[in-house]
């Protein structure tokens, strides 16, 4: 092999490690992410315990995972999840907040650039 | 440029003559003048919640994207909401009042955007201002005076 084929070896190695390494920081920050949704609603009185609670968040994470790169569908399919049945108006108020905040916004746009790159 | 001392002196002179007017009112101007601060309060208090009854009127009865209305067009939320803001017990006692609008249940699986909606109306200042006028209304009329 000569020196030219060698470097381009080389150079192919580097370009894989470094694109393996920011996938893994990726997913790291992916799952940042769904841990922080996940944490946010489970901590909500009303819904924590339930198996309806628990689809429903799982339900929400998916859904931010899965629109994540498209903030208007995200909005859309977010909109149309259905909440537990016989929440309190005090239990909606904290899941809304949770969904609306600045936080989950961010959250899902850092999880975003992630699939992105 | 005035002089600082006469303009103060004639300040508390002003000051010592309103004082001098209230001390001097009848009881019965005064009653008068209780009264009509109350009906002040009051009116003030009533626009508040009829504001609010208007924004609370419908509340929860959407419709679905077929044009349908979801799942439970019975259940009207501003009425569940209008009673308990009507609720004789719970008059002048906000927090008892917040407490029993916070734990009425919504009786099937309302949609998020639709949450949204009813979060929309307990963050209003609609809301907030039928609670201070509540509050103005029923705080004692000596403070006024």
């Amino acid at each position: 092999m000569n020196n030219a084929a060698q470097d381009s070896e080389r150079a192919e190695e580097a370009v894989g490690k470094l694109l393996n390494q920011k996938e893994q920081e990726h997913e790291a920050e992916r799952s940042e992410a769904r841990r922080f949704i996940e944490e946010k609603l489970a901590g909500i009185e009303g819904l924590a315990g339930s198996s309806e609670g628990s689809d429903f968040i799982s339900e929400v994470v998916a859904i931010a995972s899965k629109h994540a790169g498209n903030p208007d569908k995200l909005e859309e399919a977010i909109n149309n999840i259905a909440m537990p049945k016989d929440l309190d108006i005090k239990t909606i108020q904290e899941v809304v907040s949770v969904v609306g905040s600045d936080e989950f916004v961010a959250m899902t746009a850092r999880s975003n650039q992630g699939i992105q790159n | 440029m005035g002089n600082p001392e006469a303009s103060s002196q004639a300040q508390e002179a002003a000051k010592l003559d309103a004082q001098k007017d209230q001390d001097e009112m009848t009881m019965e101007e005064r009653h008068a003048a209780i009264a009509s601060e109350r009906e002040a309060r009051y009116k003030a208090f009533d626009a508040a919640r009829d504001k609010l009854e208007n924004e609370l009127k419908g509340l929860l009865i959407f419709e679905d994207e077929e044009g349908e209305e979801e799942v439970r067009a019975d259940f009207k939320l501003g009425d569940q909401i209008l009673e308990v803001l009507n609720n004789e017990d719970l008059q002048g006692d906000e927090e008892g009042m917040r407490a029993a609008i916070n734990a009425i249940q919504i009786p099937f699986h309302l949609r998020l955007g639709n949450a949204a909606k009813v979060v929309k109306v307990f963050n209003s200042e609609t809301y907030s201002n039928y609670f201070a006028t509540q509050r103005a209304y029923n705080a004692p009329s000596q403070d006024f005076f």
